[in-house]
């Protein structure tokens, strides 16, 4: 039995949290520059509009204008390519995570707060604590396990505790509502609005949904092969949901690779890539 | 590929704070979750879709229809998106209170229309429609009923 202590340390490869980072940074310029861009458009929205969040009362942020947010939007971008040539992990580090947290806040502080960035959030705080990592380095540290193990944390929270809202909010008759059925009626894609014909399978959906969420912790007590398994069921989950209402949860994607031996894959990314260039130079 | 060497360790006071800054979120999170709402923003609840709909109820959703300078007497349906107004539509329909209180506030969305759609006829009168579909058993009725929130004509 490992003290909690340990198990949060848990050693792993320093180049596994390296490819996590490029990947999160990478995310970070897709984001900012085409996925989530209701923050840049409330530039444009009148101050009347704004209610600040308390992080915003606290530090005093202002309503957003266009000068604003053009600098938020192009800041983090500079400096998520700065960190991901690797250079200066820290400190390009932290100022995307400031910049990004504070271009999501004006995107949330107009009455609509997103639901799938709070691990996001912790990746970007806690992804700069490692210091320099080169993604084929295969030392074991205690400092990348950690952060590791701090992002798959956040991200099942994401789905435990978005169960335990539900009961909050929606109560325990949640899983019988007809939630879904909302769902599809607002925002249900043409060749899945069959789906209000059938709404007993929506329902048991919903059942699905919030015994996958409740059980979500048992992913850090089962065996490697099975938890890779469980991460692969989440992806399919969130694809049909994108299928159905054009829902993704993009940044909680990223994070779930958290899960994942990302070096590995990377590896074999690379050999097949040398393997396809070297015929290639023969030729030459 | 760099060979693993012995395992990197972390000094003790680089597992205190790590340790701590990890109690930190996670009783931001839990007191999200458990006490706060969408104003803890990062630590705001996870609710996407947490609410319950009844199954014999309605589904609303909000929109909007415009009258536009070029066709003055035509009210016509209008994208609510942060593309055409700066906010999307949940935003409005989280503000429907504001709205009804002073419907002069919808002007604001003619503004910002005219910043970020220059080339398009200018609005000159913009109302929310509260547009409800039934539901019996959990099915679509077919029946939708209309309601007009609130109005604004420019001066």
């Amino acid at each position: 039995m490992t003290s909690p202590a340990a198990w949060l340390f848990t050693p792993a490869p320093v180049g596994r949290v390296a490819i996590l980072r490029i990947l999160t940074y990478a995310f970070v310029i897709l984001d900012v520059v085409w996925l989530h861009t209701s923050g840049w458009y409330h530039g444009y929205a009148d101050p009347i509009w704004y209610q600040p969040l308390v992080m915003g009362q606290w530090l005093h942020l202002p309503a957003a204008s266009v000068l604003l947010v053009e600098s938020l939007k192009w800041g983090t971008v500079l400096a998520a390519l700065i960190a991901l040539t690797g250079r200066l992990p820290r400190a390009a580090g932290c100022l995307v995570a400031v910049g990004w947290i504070w271009y999501q806040y004006i995107a949330f502080a107009y009455g609509k707060v997103d639901h799938d960035r709070g691990d996001f959030v912790v990746a970007l705080l806690l992804l700069p604590t490692l210091g320099q990592a080169y993604w084929r380095d295969r030392s074991l540290s205690e400092a990348a396990g950690f952060v590791l193990r701090a992002v798959q944390l956040a991200a099942i929270a994401t789905y435990f505790l978005s169960a335990w809202a539900k009961v909050r909010f929606g109560g325990w008759e949640w899983v019988n509502s007809a939630t879904m059925v909302r769902a599809v009626v607002r925002r249900g894609t043409p060749w899945m609005k069959w789906l209000l014909d059938v709404p007993w399978l929506l329902q048991a959906t919903q059942w699905g949904l919030f015994i996958a969420e409740m059980a979500s912790p048992l992913i850090f007590f089962v065996p490697e092969r099975v938890r890779r398994w469980m991460v692969y069921g989440w992806f399919a989950f969130h694809t049909l949901t994108y299928a159905s209402i054009t829902i993704a949860f993009w940044p909680h994607l990223v994070m779930m690779l958290a899960f994942l031996p990302i070096e590995e894959y990377a590896d074999r990314l690379a050999a097949r890539f040398s393997r396809a260039r070297r015929p290639a130079e023969r030729a030459a | 590929m760099a060979a693993a060497g012995p395992t990197l360790r972390l000094r003790p006071a680089g597992k205190v704070w790590r340790a701590g800054l990890v109690l930190l979120l996670t009783a931001g999170f839990l007191g999200g979750t458990t006490v706060g709402d969408d104003h803890w923003w990062p630590f705001s609840p996870w609710r996407m879709f947490s609410t319950s709909t009844s199954p014999n109820a309605a589904v609303a959703s909000t929109l909007i229809e415009v009258r536009r300078a070029d066709a003055p007497a035509e009210w016509v349906p209008a994208p609510l998106t942060p593309g055409t107004v700066g906010l999307n539509r949940a935003e409005i329909e989280g503000r429907l209170d504001l709205i009804r209180a002073d419907p002069t506030v919808l002007g604001t969305l003619a503004d910002s229309h005219k910043r970020l759609q220059p080339t398009e006829p200018a609005w000159v009168g913009i109302r929310v429609v509260i547009r409800r579909y039934l539901l019996k058993d959990g099915a679509l009725t077919g029946e939708v009923r209309d309601e007009t929130v609130a109005q604004w004509a420019a001066s």
